[in-house]
């Protein structure tokens, strides 16, 4: 099975159909300066129900799919999921797209919106986590990934340390 | 001052025949000279470099995969 990872395409897609969203997870961490490759594409959506409409929209036209463990469920389980504000890790087209919603290592939309900045990809918005937010997340999280992900980020930006 | 560029200036330099120490701490100042510069690239630049990396490294996997099936088939 061919996985490819098309994420470019998938912002495309996802500015086209105006869905707000947050960057977060290891594509943040790589805008703030520490690159490493990455599988899924870490996105905490507004929960306003329009929005979540456009992202369904989104991700069922790619084919999504919701992935819990080993288990693919029915492409109805977007709907559910997203809906219910629960966390969907959605296997697409253009790849993997993490849904982060009802943790509580992750900030709200509201509040991570407030701090956010732009980044243009190559004439796309996308709205990335403030590197403070995404601070808090990885040391939240404490897995030996975000370890060296903090470390990278504190040799990059060690000023952000310094204050936290 | 010209940079080295004969093997005996080089070595002279202690910049040829190093240990494998020296090379290890060769790379980790190179590292993070590359997040120090990075953290001062738009976020724009900085995340397609990161989509582009992500976009490779997958195509690799499948790749490796597609050789590794084809090479048991």
């Amino acid at each position: 099975m061919t996985i490819s990872i098309h994420h470019r395409d998938l912002i495309a897609r996802l500015a086209a159909a105006e869905v707000n969203y947050i960057l977060v997870g290891g594509l943040a961490v790589g805008a703030w300066g520490h690159l490493r490759a990455t599988e899924d594409f870490d996105l905490v959506p507004d929960p306003d129900s329009e929005n979540l409409s456009r992202l369904i929209g989104v991700l069922e036209e790619l084919g999504g799919r919701v992935k819990q463990g080993e288990q693919m469920l029915d492409s109805g389980s977007v709907r559910i999921y997203i809906r219910t504000g629960d966390k969907a890790y959605v296997v697409t087209e253009l790849g993997d797209v993490d849904v982060l919603q009802g943790l509580p290592q992750i900030p709200r939309y509201a509040e991570l919106e407030t701090a956010a900045e732009e980044a243009d990809v190559e004439g796309l918005n996308v709205r990335v986590c403030s590197l403070q937010h995404l601070i808090e997340m990885k040391r939240a999280a404490d897995r030996p990934m975000d370890r060296m992900d903090l470390e990278a980020l504190k040799t990059a930006h060690p000023k952000a340390f310094e204050e936290g | 001052m010209d940079e080295p560029s004969t093997e005996a200036e080089l070595r002279a330099a202690g910049l040829l025949g190093r240990s494998p120490e020296e090379h290890w701490r060769d790379n980790e100042i190179a590292r993070e000279d590359r997040l120090r510069q990075a953290a001062k690239m738009p976020l724009g630049v900085n995340l397609a470099a990161a989509l582009e990396l992500s976009a490779l490294a997958a195509e690799l996997r499948d790749g490796l995969r597609r050789h590794l099936a084809s090479k048991s088939s």
